[in-house]
């Protein structure tokens, strides 16, 4: 007999994960109530990252769930979802976030850099998923949405020393280019 | 662009993670210095980041002390930094179910989402709908009926997503909005026109919570508002660049893509007597075209959802539309085709074919997600009709040697249901070599497999003949089957 149809939902995505070289967590979050407590959730991180951290494999089926991840140097990333679910959505939306922190981190997708932005990870994950229904799924739109200025306070309006903090880092960043 | 923490943070966080040594009540303490003025947007921001590390990573924030820092991040809001007011709806959010009181920020989110700075609009939405709930859905209601029928993508996907999650706890409030939708639809004023497109989207809440409602919309004189609207949310999808001018004018910029997916999750309730304005609306859609694959994979759901209910023939522009998407240009959408024709109660083993050719092209794709994708599928089609994979068995058979052992797993599953007796002895050869690689507690237990022979009248398993043979085979299936339904419980 055919398993019937699930029914047809925007509900898609269970949980997004960013895990380090160590499968420790760095970025979680759940979408529903798959794994309800932050042990039950650690173990199942640990759970995947064995399965997936020494292969090159984009897809798996683990703990019957579909997860879909990529790797870049030290951080890897997984988009879980249900074993019903399209697999190419799933992997839409990883794309979406990695290609999104790409551009963010100026290709600079690792550990260190992504620390130094948490501001920038948060907010494209939010721009992204809300509440495990795709958002966005066009890393430009994300990046645009995130788009994080903080010096557009006029000149006026800004104490000696802000002013004189913002040129510093103007200069530091345009040395770091 | 993002920017580093500067030299003060550098020298107070220290180490390769800024982050490693964070003390709960330490941060919580910093998080005093919201109460100063002037107020310094980076620190601000950077001791907020903080506060949502530390939740991220599972740390435990009691009552009192959220409700305290919540309360000294709301004296942010008299900053105008961007960067900070959206760290500060982020942190609403996250604190939303562990303070108290977090409903004073709804007339800082109220004024934002109706404020000119658009950046600010859409997350302010989701923030407001996070912290509300039914009692104060009331009181918002209009900003909220104001920000669906929004021009800017941003706020009226971030609106219409939002109303989704409300409408668990706010049956009533989204009735009334239908009300008020088919008001504007039955108008003919061209402002309004825009927002017909979002009334499919608020008409398809109400008929997520409360199905029964649509049938007081039949036969309705406004009636054909459904496919007035269906139009005009493809039209809307192409996005008109000045609608003041009344003229519909084609994309110049990005088209609705993801909005128009989430009005298409309405039609999937449209019950059996408007099965046919579903299948107008599948025709019209089909004419206009979708933009986005992800509309375009509702769509089929639905239709195949009605196409399960009306149990009926495959003659259906239904089936005809399903049918159509397997030459859609996104892989996402042939897939969600190949995979609803299969799924489909009652196919012969024609009807499957067009599908089962797609997911067969898909194995030997270099994306693994495709091939894994198309394997899953091609073995839940063999279960039922194993003569119809038939064909793809030597695309299954290059998947057994596959790296991704997901994958490897169910081709030999599948392969065990639609292989002959050849496909079978070569199977068996390229198993025993998966065999090495797999761990020990699925090794076969039985005489040690022996190289081919050459030798004429003997099989592939030698000294054991055509019995050895058997046992072999059968205990190799039980063996692999017990891991395919490992792999596949859910």
């Amino acid at each position: 007999m055919f398993i019937s149809l699930q029914e047809p939902s925007l509900y898609t995505v269970k949980a997004i994960l960013i895990l380090d070289n160590d499968g420790d967590r760095l970025f979680a979050k759940y979408y529903d109530d798959t794994y309800p407590s932050v042990k039950e959730q650690k173990a199942f991180e640990k759970n995947i990252f064995n399965k997936t951290h020494r292969t090159d494999s984009e897809i798996a089926l683990l703990e019957g769930l579909t997860v879909v991840y990529k790797s870049s140097i030290d951080l890897y990333f997984y988009v879980i979802g249900s074993s019903y679910e399209n697999e190419l959505m799933l992997m839409a939306v990883l794309n979406c976030l990695f290609d999104s922190l790409s551009q963010m981190l100026r290709k600079n997708v690792e550990k260190r850099a992504l620390l130094e932005n948490m501001e920038g990870l948060f907010l494209a994950v939010d721009e992204i998923v809300d509440g495990g229904v795709i958002l966005e799924s066009d890393p430009q739109q994300v990046v645009h949405r995130v788009a994080l200025r903080g010096e557009d306070v006029p000149l006026t309006e800004q104490t000696v020393s802000q002013v004189l903090q913002s040129a510093k880092e103007q200069i530091k960043w345009s040395l770091l280019r | 662009m993002l920017k580093k923490f500067d030299k003060k943070d550098e020298e107070s966080g220290g180490g390769s993670n800024p982050f490693q040594h964070l003390e709960k009540s330490a941060v919580l303490q910093e998080a005093r210095v919201f109460n100063e003025t002037p107020i310094n947007p980076r620190k601000c921001a950077h001791i907020l980041t903080k506060i949502l590390y530390l939740i991220n990573q599972g740390e435990h924030l009691g009552t009192t002390e959220a409700t305290e820092a919540f309360f000294a991040m709301t004296k942010l809001f008299q900053s105008n930094d961007p960067t900070l007011r959206r760290m500060c709806y982020l942190t609403i959010k996250e604190m939303s179910c562990i303070a108290e009181d977090v409903i004073i920020v709804t007339s800082s989110l109220t004024k934002d989402m109706t404020g000119k700075e658009d950046s600010y609009r859409g997350p302010a939405v989701r923030a407001l709908c996070q912290i509300t709930d039914s009692t104060m859905l009331q009181a918002i209601e209009r900003y909220m009926k104001q920000a669906i029928v929004d021009k800017v993508p941003s706020v009226s996907s971030s609106a219409l997503v939002s109303s989704l999650h409300l409408l668990k706890c706010s049956f009533d409030v989204v009735k009334r909005w239908v009300n008020e939708a088919q008001e504007a639809a039955s108008s003919d004023n061209i402002m309004v026109q825009v927002s017909r497109a979002v009334i499919l989207k608020v008409l398809r809440l109400v008929a997520l919570s409360w199905p029964d409602s649509m049938d007081s919309y039949h036969g309705d004189p406004g009636g054909p508002w459904l496919e007035q609207a269906f139009i005009v949310s493809s039209w809307t999808s192409c996005g008109p660049s000045n609608p003041s001018q009344g003229q519909r004018s084609f994309p110049r910029r990005r088209p609705l893509s993801v909005t128009l997916y989430h009005a298409l999750g309405l039609l999937y309730h449209v019950r059996k007597n408007d099965r046919l304005a579903v299948s107008k609306m599948i025709s019209k859609f089909t004419r206009h075209g979708l933009k986005s694959p992800f509309a375009y994979c509702m769509m089929i759901r639905v239709a195949s959802r009605q196409l399960e209910e009306e149990d009926g023939s495959r003659d259906s522009p239904l089936f005809d539309f399903i049918e159509s998407c397997l030459r859609n240009k996104h892989e996402m959408v042939v897939y969600e085709a190949a995979s609803a024709i299969v799924n489909l109660p009652g196919c012969s083993a024609k009807e499957l074919a067009p599908a089962v050719s797609v997911l067969q092209l898909f194995c030997s794709s270099p994306k693994a997600a495709l091939r894994y994708a198309a394997v899953r599928t091609l073995n839940k089609v063999a279960m039922k009709h194993p003569s119809a994979v038939t064909a793809c068995n030597l695309d299954l058979e290059n998947l057994v040697t596959d790296s991704n052992r997901s994958i490897a797993t169910l081709a030999i599953t599948t392969l065990l249901k639609t292989g002959s007796e050849g496909s079978i002895d070569r199977l068996m050869k390229q198993i025993s070599s998966f065999m090495s690689e797999i761990s020990d507690e699925f090794k076969v237990h039985s005489p040690r497999l022996p190289r081919p022979r050459s030798e004429p009248g003997r099989g592939f398993w030698g000294a054991g003949g055509a019995e050895g043979w058997q046992r072999c085979t059968r205990h190799c299936v039980r063996l692999l089957s017990s891991e395919a339904r490992s792999l596949q419980a859910s």
